[in-house]
């Protein structure tokens, strides 16, 4: 359980972390700070529901998986919107001020966390619960790859 | 030249030598596959099956003042009981499970078979041998639920004690349920099995077995940003077809009404992790939907006529995090029925009127599902002829889920 506490508010830190920076770089604020941090409060809240949900003493274990599952889902879809966000933001300027070399590594983490997205949807989709922790830390290892690439150079 | 010829060489000696590593890697895996399969396996009916196996250990002490281990409305003893105090200590709500998985055309098809150990009792002055107990039986295959499981009408969310909450609205029942989901809402459509129980004129709750419809449930789920709500309306049909009372004799008609209820359950994030969590029913013949059927769901009479009671009852707790490993439950219950005098034939002193609860907790989450915890309970009833009694509650709990 702790570690899945942990897993949340990694994803939540990275997250939140990417989304400030950009949003306070001095260019043109395409993503409000207020959406990043509603965002990750989303996805900290569903990580949470994900860990918590199983200390709920009537429900069967298939309810129990019922409800992990919806909550993936729901995860995945935050997951592909901050994706879909990430890519708009490289569309737009964001590209333009990095180096080739930063932008190809930036467009492959994007597309990295798609697949991560994707990985949580298809697993949730088939009721593989069980593998639903190794995908989050998955999606854990894609978000601390990217922000201590890009988080540092370009914080606030 | 020679050179070249030299570095050919030495790749034909690599590729030997890796061949022959390979051959005795497959050889060893040949090996232990066979070893494994003198082991003994276990064999599934599709390969595809993924087989899941789990339970729960779970021991309860509870100090009960006057004498009661079992917290429900109809059990909290009236004044005239020994004031007696009594301590219990039980395993039998650890719990087995099997679950399984196998994919089908039609999505993933789910079975689980659970059993605790709430059967007939054993013999507590020697070896505690409790029998099992049937909790589920079902499966799941797309939006269709088929088996035994918990009713569509329970509640949706539950506070979290130990101990029942006074109104709990809990049936486990045969079903055949029809689900919709989409990303916030989720529908349910359920045919439970029905069960008539209706009090006499000494109190006894009979149970006639003239039941030809299942009870009707239709549940919306919700599930927002903060929390999650369900509400469940539910339609029944009760039946008696000259039954036999308890001074044993015949009723001389059949006859049948409309039962029906409605359950809100919700629960709403505040700070943090905490949450506040109420459930609150109504309903007119809900019977053993309602507080393990504490309240009739109506009367008979001699004649066979059947009058059928309102009953309601609401929870609201609230659910504290300390810190991340420990949690509070502070709850608190009701729950009443609104019995026509005109047609209470019961024995008074018999018919529960109303009870009420207070509960609270602290669970510290040792290890990665396990709780340990404390509880203490405070709970009053009275019944029609105004009699009243009260019940104190002190419990222990050592659980793990594995």
């Amino acid at each position: 359980m702790v570690k899945k506490i942990f897993l949340a508010c990694s994803v939540m830190a990275c997250l939140g972390g990417c989304y400030r920076e950009y949003a306070s770089n001095g260019g043109e604020v395409t993503y409000d700070v207020r959406d990043h941090k509603l965002q990750s409060t989303t996805l900290k809240e569903l990580m949470l529901r994900l860990d918590v949900s199983i200390s709920d003493n009537y429900k069967s274990e298939l309810e129990k998986e019922d409800t992990r599952v919806r909550y993936a889902l729901r995860l995945s879809s935050d997951v592909q919107k901050v994706a879909d966000r990430l890519k708009e933001m490289a569309h737009k300027d964001f590209n333009k001020r990095l180096s080739n070399e930063d932008a190809r590594i930036y467009n492959e983490s994007v597309e990295r966390l798609e697949n991560c997205a994707h990985a949580i949807e298809k697993v949730a989709k088939n009721y593989e619960v069980e593998h639903l922790d190794s995908k989050i830390a998955n999606l854990k290892q894609s978000c601390v790859a990217c922000h201590s690439r890009f988080g540092v150079a370009y914080g606030r | 030249m020679l050179h070249a010829d030299a570095a050919v060489e030495e790749l034909r000696e690599e590729i030997e030598r890796l061949t022959q590593r390979l051959d005795q890697i497959e050889k060893e895996k040949l090996q232990e596959k066979q070893a494994s399969q003198q082991k003994g396996f276990l064999e599934l009916t599709s390969d595809q099956t993924v087989l899941g196996v789990g339970g729960r250990i779970d021991l309860q002490s509870i100090w009960g003042w006057p004498e009661g281990a079992l917290f429900a409305d109809s059990r909290i003893p009236l004044e005239s009981a020994h004031d007696n105090a009594q301590m219990k200590m039980s395993a039998r709500d650890s719990r087995l499970w099997v679950k399984s998985r196998t994919p089908t055309e039609y999505g993933a098809l789910r079975t689980l078979v659970e059993i605790d150990f709430w059967g007939s009792d054993g013999n507590e002055k020697n070896v505690n041998g409790h029998n099992p107990r049937l909790r589920h039986a079902y499966l799941q295959i797309g939006g269709l639920t088929a088996g035994q499981t918990n009713s569509a009408f329970n509640a949706f969310v539950t506070v979290d004690t130990i101990s029942f909450i006074i109104n709990d609205t809990f049936v486990r029942q045969p079903l055949i349920r029809l689900s919709f989901e989409n990303e916030t809402l989720g529908y349910d459509l359920s045919f439970e099995q029905p069960e008539t129980t209706l009090v006499d004129k000494n109190g006894a709750i009979l149970t006639p077995q003239d039941d030809v419809v299942p009870d009707i449930i239709a549940r919306v789920r919700y599930y927002p940003s903060w929390g999650e709500a369900a509400l469940a309306v539910m339609g029944r049909s009760i039946a008696q077809d000259h039954t036999s009372l308890s001074d044993t004799t015949q009723t001389t008609k059949k006859d049948s009404a409309f039962g029906y209820g409605v359950n809100l359950s919700a629960k709403i994030k505040t700070f943090d992790r905490d949450d506040i969590r109420f459930d609150a029913q109504y309903g007119k013949g809900m019977g053993r939907y309602l507080a393990y059927d504490a309240y009739a769901a109506g009367f008979i009479d001699d004649a066979g006529n059947i009058a059928l009671q309102k009953s309601y009852g609401w929870h609201v707790g609230y659910r504290h995090y300390w810190a991340k490993t420990w949690r509070s439950t502070l709850a608190w219950a009701y729950a009443a029925t609104k019995n026509d005098s005109r047609v209470l034939h019961a024995k008074k002193e018999l018919v529960n009127k109303s009870a009420s609860s207070l509960q609270a907790n602290l669970f510290w989450n040792a290890v990665p599902n396990g709780l340990v915890g404390v509880e203490y309970v405070k709970g009053k009833r009275e019944v029609f002829s105004g009699k009243q009694g009260d019940i104190d509650l002190a419990l222990l709990i050592f659980r793990y889920d594995f």
